[in-house]
C-alpha cells in the first residue's frame, strides 16, 4: 500500500533561494527624507530641486526594486515583499499628491492647481499626508516583523500580516484623530463659564423703585433677537415688578427712529431712563462679549440713573482749611491717601461735591442747600466757631460725616464732645487679624472690623459679616462720653476684633499696659432739633475712627466698598434705600494674618495628613487581619483550608 | 467589558492596598497646597478669577507629573515581575487589559485631582468664584491627566521596566510640551499642525480661564485615543515582534 508523503509546513521547508533584505525600505526611507529636506528645509534654488528630485527618484527605485523578482525566493518573502511594494505604492501616491499642489503645477502649467481645480486641490492637500502615514507607519512594522524573523528559514505569513495590520491600523488611527482634531477646530465651539452671569435687581434698587409716587418710564433701544437686550429684558422685568409706576418698553431704534430721537436715543443699545423732563441713559455694547463688563454691574448703574432722575439734585460739602483728606494726591510728596473713590461713591448716589471752607458759611451759616458735610481726615483743629456752626448745623436737621487720622495727633473734641463721644488719637493695632498692604510690622494697625451692631448704617456690612470685614487703616480710639447736647441716641455700630489694643508707644507690638478687647470703631448719633429754626428732622452724625477707610486703597476691599455705602446712606437719610447692591464684578482677595494661617494650615498640613493617616489606617488593618488569618491557618490547618475553599467557591 | 472592569477594580484597590498609593495622593496634594498657598494666592489681593487662573496653571504640571508616575507601574511591573505572562495568557483580550490598565490609573488620578478642590473653594469664604470657572478648569486637568495618563500608559507597554517606562513617558511627554517651539522654526501648514499638537500651550489655558472650547476637548480625548490604541498594538506585538 502506497502512502502519500505528509506535507510539509511552508516554515518547515528548507530553506529557497534569497532572504528579505531592507535595502529597499531604507532606499525608500532616504528617498523621503530627501524630498522633505528638499522642500521644507532648502525650500528653493539648485540644491532643493536636486534634493527633491533625488529623493523622489529614490522612492520610485525602491518601488520598483521591490516589484521587480529577484532570483529564488520563498512565496513568504515575496508575498512579504509585495505587501512592501504596495505600501511604498501609496507613499508614492502621496508624493504626487503633494507635487500637484505645490509650485511644480505652477510651473509646468502656468496656474497653480487651487487656482485651475480649488476642490481637487483642497482634497489632495487632505490626502497627501494620509497616504503617506498608511505608507510609512506599516514598512516600519513590517521590516521590524521580518528582522525578528531573520534566522527563520522563511519569514511566518501570519506574523508579517499582523505587523502589516498593526501598522495599517495605527496610520489610520492617527488619521482618524487628526480628522476629528481637525473638524473640532473648525466647528470652533465654545463655551464660557468664567462670565458671571448679569446682576439681579438688589434689594437697594428694589426699596428705590417701591415707594414711586409718579410714573418712571424705562425704554431699552436693542434689536428683537438681540443677546445683550435679553439679559437686559430679564433684569429690568424683576424691577418692573415693583411698581406699577414703572413702566419697561423694548423698542428696536431702527424700526422706531422717532421713538428713539423723541428719548433722545442715538441708536440700539441704549437703555433710557425718563421721569418728565428728567432723563439718563446707560449704553450698552451689542455684542454679549463686549457688553459682559457693563452687565455685571448693571445693577449699581440702573441705580444710579434711578436715583438721578427720581431725586432732586443733592449737594455734598467737604470742609476745607484744616489739611483735610484730598481727592487727589497734592503732589508727588503728598503721602496721604487719597479719597477719589468716595467722590465718586457721592456722585453715584446723586449727590454734587462742593467744598465748605470759611468762604462758604464755616464758622457762620452753614449753606442751606447741604444736604450732607463731610469732614474727612482734618490734621489741624477746627476752631471753636466752626465746630460750633457744624453742631448747629446737625441741630437744624443736617446730616455729617466725621472721619478723624489718628497720624494728626489731634482728639477733635469741640467736634466730638457735643455729641457725647471722645476721640483719642491713638493707633489700634491686631497681631493676629490684620490686613497685610505692605509685608511689614506697621500692618498691624490696619484691623478689620470684628462686629457690627444691627443698624440701619450696617445693613449690608452686617450681613456678609466675618467673609468681608471692613479694614481700619490707622483707626483711633472712640468711646461714648456720657450725654451730648440734645442727642437722641448715640449708637456704636462697628467694633474691632477682641484681641485689638491701641498701640500707645507706636511700636507694634503689645505691651503691659495696652489693653486688649474689642473697640469701638463707628459711632452713629441721632440729634434732636433744639437751635433756632429747627426742623422735624433729626439731625445725623457719623463718627469714623480712621478717615482712611474712605481711601481709595481701604474701598478696594468689598467690605470698605459696602459698609461705606450703607453708612452714607443712612448719615444722608437714604436708609430707606440702604441694602446690597448686586454686583458680579469679580473682586480681590484681602490677605489677613489670621485668614492666612487658617489657609496655610489647612492647605498644606490638614489635608496630606489626613489621607496619610487614612492609609496608615487602613494599611495596618489589613496586615492585622492577615496576620490573624495566618495565626489561624497555624492553629487549625484543615478548618481554615475548608473555610478558604468556601470564600473561593461564593467568590466564584 | 466584564473583563475590563474586573481588571480595573482589581489594580484600583491594588493602589489603595498598600501605603504607596496613599503617599502619592498625599504628596499631590501636599506640593498643590504649597504652590496654592506662594504662587495662586501670593501675597498681593488678587482677584478670584486670577487666582483661579494660576491654581489651574500650577495644578496642571503636577497632575502631568503625577499622571507619569502612575501609568509607570501599569504595565511596565507586570513585566518586570513576570506576571505579564499569567495576565496575557488569561482568557482576555489585549485592549481589554490595557483598558483596565488605563481606567484604574484614571480613577485614581481622578480622585487626587478632585480632591484639591477644597484648595479654590477656600477662596469663597472671602470673596467670589465663579463654579463654571471652576467646574471648566477641573474638566481640564482631568482631561490633561487623562491623555498624559495615557501617553504614560503607551511608555509602559514599551518599557520593560517601571524606571525606564518613567523615563519614556516622561520623554514623549516633554516632546509634546515643547514642540510648538517649532513653529519658530517652520513655515505653514507645519507650523499649525505643530502647533495643535502641543499638549499644554495651546490646549490647555482656555480651560485655566473657564472657557470650554470642543478642539480642546477633542484634542485631549483624541490624544488619549491614539496613545491607548498604540499601547494596545504594542502589547500584541509581542505575537509578531
Amino acid at each position: 500500500m502506497k502512502t502519500e508523503p505528509a506535507k510539509q509546513s511552508s516554515a518547515g521547508d528548507a530553506p529557497a533561494g534569497r532572504k528579505h533584505s531592507a535595502f529597499a525600505s531604507v532606499v525608500y526611507a532616504a528617498g523621503m527624507v530627501l524630498v522633505w529636506l528638499g522642500e521644507r528645509v532648502l525650500s528653493h534654488g539648485t540644491a532643493a530641486i536636486a534634493a527633491s528630485a533625488g529623493g523622489v527618484v529614490a522612492v520610485a527605485f525602491a518601488l520598483g526594486f521591490q516589484l521587480v523578482p529577484r532570483g529564488r525566493t520563498s512565496p513568504e518573502v515575496r508575498r512579504a515583499e509585495l505587501s512592501l511594494a504596495v505600501l511604498f505604492g501609496c507613499g508614492v501616491a502621496a508624493l504626487a499628491a503633494y507635487f500637484a499642489t505645490s509650485d511644480l503645477v505652477t510651473v509646468l502649467v502656468g496656474r497653480p492647481l487651487k487656482r485651475i481645480a480649488p476642490g481637487l486641490n483642497e482634497a489632495l492637500s487632505t490626502l497627501w499626508p494620509a497616504l503617506w502615514v498608511i505608507g510609512a507607519l506599516p514598512v516600519a512594522l513590517i521590516e521590524l516583523a521580518l528582522a525578528s524573523m531573520r534566522k527563520a528559514p522563511a519569514p511566518d505569513r501570519g506574523r508579517v500580516r499582523s505587523a502589516q495590520y498593526a501598522g495599517i491600523g495605527s496610520a489610520l488611527a492617527l488619521v482618524f484623530a487628526f480628522s476629528f482634531g481637525y473638524a473640532g477646530k473648525i466647528l470652533d465651539w465654545q463655551v464660557d463659564l468664567s462670565y458671571f452671569r448679569t446682576t439681579r435687581a438688589g434689594e437697594s434698587t428694589r426699596k428705590i423703585v417701591r415707594p414711586l409716587t409718579k410714573p418712571l418710564a424705562i425704554a431699552a433701544f436693542f434689536p428683537p433677537t438681540n443677546e445683550v437686550g435679553a439679559e437686559v429684558d430679564r433684569y429690568l422685568s424683576t424691577l418692573r415688578a415693583e411698581s406699577s409706576l414703572l413702566t419697561y418698553t423694548r423698542h428696536d431704534a431702527a424700526l422706531e427712529p422717532r421713538k428713539a430721537k423723541e428719548l433722545g436715543a442715538t441708536g440700539n443699545g441704549v437703555v433710557v431712563f425718563s421721569r418728565g423732563e428728567r432723563r439718563e441713559q446707560i449704553g450698552l455694547p451689542l455684542e454679549l462679549e463686549r457688553a459682559r463688563e457693563t452687565l455685571r454691574t448693571l445693577d449699581r448703574e440702573v441705580q444710579k440713573r434711578l436715583l438721578t432722575v427720581t431725586r432732586p439734585p443733592r449737594i455734598a460739602y467737604f470742609t476745607q482749611g484744616h489739611d483735610e483728606s484730598r481727592f487727589e494726591p497734592a503732589g508727588d510728596t503728598d503721602r496721604r491717601r487719597p479719597i477719589s473713590g468716595l467722590k465718586v461713591m457721592l456722585e453715584e448716589q446723586g449727590f454734587e461735591i462742593r467744598n465748605l471752607g470759611v468762604t462758604q458759611g464755616l464758622g457762620g451759616e452753614l449753606p442751606t442747600d447741604a444736604e450732607l458735610v463731610l469732614v474727612l481726615g482734618p490734621r489741624r483743629p477746627f476752631l471753636d466757631g466752626e465746630a460750633r456752626s457744624l453742631v448747629d448745623y446737625v441741630r437744624r436737621g443736617g446730616r455729617l460725616v466725621v472721619a478723624l487720622d489718628a497720624e494728626a495727633d489731634l482728639d477733635h473734641g469741640n467736634l466730638t464732645e457735643p455729641f457725647g463721644l471722645r476721640y483719642k488719637p491713638i493707633p489700634l493695632a491686631n497681631d493676629v487679624a490684620f490686613w497685610r498692604v505692605s509685608s511689614q510690622l506697621a500692618d498691624r494697625i490696619n484691623v478689620p472690623a470684628g462686629t457690627y451692631a444691627t443698624h440701619p448704617s450696617t445693613t449690608a456690612a452686617a450681613k456678609l459679616g466675618a467673609r468681608a470685614p471692613a479694614v481700619f487703616l490707622g483707626a483711633g480710639v472712640l468711646e461714648r462720653m456720657g450725654e451730648g447736647e440734645n442727642v437722641a441716641s448715640v449708637q456704636m455700630t462697628v467694633q474691632s476684633e477682641a484681641n485689638t489694643w491701641p498701640d500707645a508707644n507706636r511700636d507694634f507690638e503689645p505691651n503691659e499696659n495696652e489693653v486688649r478687647k474689642a473697640y469701638d470703631l463707628v459711632a452713629a448719633v441721632t440729634v434732636r432739633g433744639a437751635a433756632p429754626g429747627t426742623t422735624a428732622r433729626e439731625g445725623r452724625v457719623l463718627v469714623v475712627a480712621d478717615a482712611d477707610m474712605f481711601s481709595d486703597l481701604a474701598l478696594r476691599n468689598m467690605g470698605n466698598g459696602i459698609l461705606a455705602v450703607d453708612a452714607l446712606r443712612w448719615a444722608s437719610g437714604d436708609d430707606e434705600i440702604a441694602g446690597a447692591v448686586d454686583s458680579e464684578e469679580d473682586v480681590a482677595l484681602t490677605h489677613t494674618r489670621k485668614r492666612d494661617t487658617a489657609w496655610f494650615y489647612t492647605t498644606i498640613f490638614v489635608a496630606p495628613a489626613l489621607v496619610i493617616g487614612l492609609g496608615v489606617i487602613v494599611t495596618r488593618r489589613r496586615s492585622r487581619s492577615r496576620s490573624r488569618a495566618e495565626d489561624e491557618a497555624a492553629q487549625d490547618p484543615a478548618a481554615h483550608a475548608a473555610e478558604e475553599s468556601n470564600k473561593q467557591r461564593m467568590a466564584s | 467589558m466584564n473583563n475590563v472592569m474586573a481588571i480595573a477594580r482589581r489594580d484600583l484597590g491594588a493602589y489603595f492596598r498598600t501605603m504607596s498609593g496613599y503617599v502619592i495622593f498625599g504628596l499631590v496634594l501636599l506640593v498643590d497646597g504649597v504652590l496654592f498657598n506662594s504662587l495662586a494666592l501670593g501675597e498681593t489681593d488678587r482677584r478670584s478669577t486670577e487666582i483661579l487662573h494660576r491654581f489651574f496653571f500650577y495644578s496642571s504640571g503636577i497632575t502631568m507629573v503625577a499622571s507619569v508616575l502612575v501609568s509607570m507601574r501599569l504595565l511596565a511591573e507586570e513585566k518586570q515581575t513576570g506576571t505579564i505572562v499569567l495576565l496575557t495568557s488569561a482568557p482576555v483580550h489585549d485592549r481589554e487589559i490595557v483598558l483596565g490598565k488605563y481606567l484604574s490609573g484614571l480613577a485614581f488620578m481622578a480622585l487626587i485631582t478632585l480632591s484639591t478642590v477644597y484648595m479654590p473653594l477656600l477662596v469663597l469664604l472671602n470673596g467670589k468664584i465663579s463654579w463654571g470657572h471652576l467646574a471648566a478648569g477641573y474638566l481640564g486637568l482631568l482631561l490633561l491627566g487623562g491623555a498624559t495618563l495615557a501617553v504614560g500608559t503607551l511608555g509602559s507597554a514599551l518599557a520593560k521596566t517601571q524606571v525606564l517606562a518613567a523615563i519614556i513617558s516622561g520623554v514623549l511627554v516633554v516632546v509634546l510640551l515643547t514642540c510648538w517651539l517649532l513653529t519658530r522654526v517652520t513655515e505653514y501648514p507645519l507650523n499649525e499642525v505643530i502647533m495643535e499638537l502641543s499638549l499644554y500651550h495651546r490646549h490647555f489655558p482656555s480651560f485655566s480661564s473657564g472657557v470650554i472650547g470642543i478642539d480642546d476637548v477633542l484634542y485631549y480625548v483624541m490624544l488619549a485615543y491614539f496613545a491607548l490604541f498604540l499601547a494596545i498594538r504594542v502589547l500584541e506585538a509581542r505575537r509578531w515582534k
